[in-house]
Order: structure tokens, then sequence, then C-alpha cells
């Protein structure tokens, strides 16, 4: 229980405090004393600033009851002398209760377990003490206060020495539940329930969280693998081809340009290729005819097998045609090169293609007399873009 | 009663400076809280008793959250007047009222 300090030590020890003699210390005690009645008297109020303040409240007429007789009597106004701490005062003695904060219970006042305050007086007794917990949190350091602050006037605070404690205000409480809540709840029932409201609270807190990383985590590794896998077998052709407008006037008679990279049977006509992936019309007819300019003409002999120029599927066989001599087309391959470009060029037409007439006018740069076999069957604004280029 | 003019009357009963004064009652002060921290009451004669008491958990309402709370336990300071005090000023209006 409560310890209790005499007087006298109370005296031995301010006497230490400030090198004064015993004798002083009383005197000086007394005197305080008097001065507090005299500013009772005079204001009805006596701060005392790091303290606490004195005060005189009025208490209206009541009726009571005689607690012998059981007769109903009337207690008269009357002042009654009030003391309020300060705020140092309240902090430093609440200091081993300072860091436990309210907890919510699962309950509102419309369920059957709630039945109110009125509960809490008489379980209260039953419950651990305050005394318990202090045992319980291990020893807290009493340090000997010393006011530190200058002199304080007078503080505003709430009234708190005789009323019930209010709710945590709102603006500490973020959430209901605090994570730093060593403060048991005593009865049996009230701790299954704080701690399930605790431990749900908390792990749904957290629960979500960890899923949602988790999932982000999942779609990144996923995302990943996807875009990162090999082309073995693609759904959709992967190459394109370089338009031939962006290029400027085909170099037809320096086309060649790199030494043979790879000896070129030159008996046959044509080669069996299977196609690589990352691989074009462009690169086949640049890697084996040492001229991606003559990529129609690849186009030209495997025309029954392609369609869109600017796609050759990966694994399929191609034909190349193989020049007798690479430095030097045969005027038969120059008009099978021009029949690859007009090939180029009817599909182009066939699309709408912007770009169709420079196929034609490529045609012809091959070989001129493709132009004339082609003048009736052909668009007219073409075949003068062609010719006229 | 403003704390100057208790300094200020205090000294003038003890024969005493004001920035005396004014640390006699910083330490005393001190010494009082020290031991309402340390959970020990004491009396001060004509004056009264000084307690420091332990508030039970309350299961209070709340009804921002409308659910009932535990109130965590808290330590307070007590007053009670002495005798004297009491009955002096029990009946007696203060002179500025």
């Amino acid at each position: 229980m409560t310890k209790k300090t005499t007087f006298k030590e109370l005296i031995g020890e301010i006497s230490d405090r400030t090198d004064k003699s015993h004798a002083f210390t009383e005197n000086f005690m007394r005197e305080l004393v008097g001065i507090i009645e005299a500013g009772l008297q005079s204001n009805g109020s006596v701060t005392i600033g790091g303290f606490g303040k004195f005060e005189l409240r009025w208490m209206n007429e009541r009726s009571g009851i005689n607690p012998q007789t059981g007769e109903e009597i009337t207690i008269p106004g009357q002042n009654k002398v009030v003391f309020k701490p300060y705020k140092a005062l309240r902090e430093h003695v609440n200091k081993p209760y300072a860091q436990m904060e309210a907890q919510l219970l699962d309950e509102g006042p419309d369920s059957s377990t709630g039945s109110g305050s009125t509960q809490s007086p008489e379980k209260t007794k039953k419950e651990k003490t305050g005394e318990d917990f202090i045992s319980e949190k291990g020893s807290v350091k009493d340090e000997p206060f010393q006011l530190e602050a200058d002199d304080k006037e007078e503080e505003d605070i709430d009234n708190l020495v005789y009323e019930r404690p209010s709710p945590i205000p709102h603006t500490e409480r973020k959430t209901g539940i605090t994570k730093k809540n060593n403060f048991q709840s005593p009865s049996p029932t009230q701790v299954n329930k704080s701690k399930l409201a605790e431990q749900v609270q908390e792990e749904s807190e957290f629960r979500w969280s960890y899923v949602a990383v988790v999932i982000v985590i999942l779609i990144t590794i996923f995302a990943l693998i996807y875009f990162s896998r090999p082309d073995e077998e693609p759904s959709d052709p992967v190459v394109t081809q370089p338009p031939a407008v962006t290029e400027t006037e085909p170099n037809l008679s320096t086309s060649n340009e790199e030494p043979n990279t790879e000896p070129v049977e030159s008996e046959t006509e044509s080669i069996p290729v299977v196609i690589e992936p990352g691989q074009s019309l462009w690169s086949l007819a640049d890697l084996h005819l040492d001229d991606a300019y003559l990529w129609p003409w690849i186009y030209h002999v495997n025309r029954d097998n392609l369609t869109d120029p600017n796609v050759i599927r990966t694994g399929n066989e191609l034909t190349l045609p193989v020049p007798s001599d690479k430095d030097q087309l045969t005027e038969d391959e120059n008009l099978e090169v021009a029949n690859g470009y007009l090939d180029v060029y009817s599909w182009y037409r066939d699309t709408d293609s912007e770009n169709a007439k420079y196929f034609l006018w490529g045609a012809g740069t091959y070989h001129e007399d493709v132009l004339e076999e082609v003048e009736g069957s052909v668009n007219y604004n073409d075949l003068f873009f062609a010719r006229n280029r | 009663m403003t704390y100057s003019e208790l300094i200020d009357q205090l000294s003038e009963e003890l024969g005493l400076t004001k920035t005396e004064t004014k640390f006699l009652v910083k330490e005393t002060v001190s010494e009082f809280t020290t031991k309402l921290g340390e959970n020990s009451g004491f009396t001060i004669p004509n004056l009264g008793t000084f307690k420091a008491r332990v508030k039970e958990v309350q299961k209070v309402y709340s009804p921002h959250y409308d659910k009932y709370m535990l109130v965590p336990p808290k330590r307070v300071v007590d007053f009670s007047a002495g005798t004297s005090l009491k009955n002096k000023f029990k009946f007696v209006n203060p002179d500025n009222d």
C-alpha cells in the first residue's frame, strides 16, 4: 500500500536540499501554510508554480441522509478546499503508467455482453490493483523530482482530481489499438476479448499489407519470365523488314561491300535455308547474297510460301537463289530481282500502301523491261513515278 | 493569489530575498513531487494530506468508436484539507466574491 512520510522526515529532506537547519525549514513550512491560508482568504485561490493550485470550491446545498439515524438532512452550501496538481506533478506521479494506453473492446453498447459501467466498480475491486502492475513491470527508478523550468504562472488544466477519466482524445489515436501495450486487462473474459480484439486488429492490419506485397512480387516475376523467354515457338511472327522508303537511292552498282562471309555454292541455283530467329529477307539477302537490296529476289523465289514481304516465320524453310557471280548479276538474275520488286509492289499496292510506287520504281532500276511489261495492268501514277523519279 | 504574490508575501514574512524564497519554495515543491512519485503520502500540519492514489482500470464507453474501452490504471494526486483549514473556509465567503 501507499507509504507515508512523516512531517519530520519531510522537513529533514527539505533542509538537506536547501542546506538549512531543521528549525528554519519548519518555520518556513509554517509560514508557507499561513500564506496559503491568507491567499485563500483573500482570493479564493493560491497557485504554486510547478506544483499546483489551491482553490475554494463552492458546493451547493444538497440533501443527504444522516447515516446514524437514517433521516433526511440538508447539507448546507459550503466551500471546499481543493488542490489541482499541475502538469509536471501529474506526469511525474503517473510515470509508471505513462506508456499504457486505452484499449478498445469489441463490444458496443447494444451487445449483450456489455452491461455498462455499473459492472466496473465491482469488478475492479477483485482485479489486480495498480500496485501489481508496478511490480510486474519491474523497478521504475524514482528519481528525485527537480523542477527544471522557471516558475510557472497559473496554468489552465483540466479538472482531474475528482473526475472519472475521459476517453483518450481523438488526436492521439489513429488506430483503435496500440501496440506498445503491456497493460493487461484483469478479468478473464476481458482478457480474452481485449487480447482477441488486439490480435485481430494487429493481424488484419499486418496481413493485408504482406499479401499485397507478395502479390506484387509475383506479378513482377511472371512479367519478367514472360518477356525474357526466348522465342522458341512464338505465336506471332516477330520479324519485320525495314521499309525500303527510308533508304536513300539504292546504289546497285556498288552494292557489294563486304567480302564473302560464307562460301556460296555457285553450281546450284538455289539452296534451302531455315529461317532463324531475328532474320528477315533483308538480313538473309545481306548474308547470303551480299546485298540486302536483293531481298525481293528471295521474296520472288518463295512467292508461293510468303505473303507479307515483311514477315517470315522462324523455323520455316526458304529457297535462296544463288547468283552465279556475286559481284555482277546476270541479266536474267536482274530480271528476277525486278520481278521480285514487282511482287512486293503488288502486295503493297493491294494493301494501299503509300510506299508501293517505290517498289515499282525499284523494279525498274533492276530491269527496265519490267516497267514496259506491266504498263497496262499497273496504276498509272505509280508507273509515272517509277519512270521519272 | 498568484505565485509572485505568494513569493512576495513569503519573503516579507521570512525576511529573505525573493530569490531565496523562490529557491526554497522550488525545493519544497520538488520534494513534495518526489515523495508523491514514490507513492508515499505526507501531511502538512494545518494544511492537509497529500496522497498518491492509483485509479483502477475502468470500462468506459467511447461515443466516437461506439464501443467500450478499457482505460488503463493511472496514478493521481489526492489532497484532503486539514480540519482546521476546512472549517475556516466552510461557510466563509472569500473576500473578493
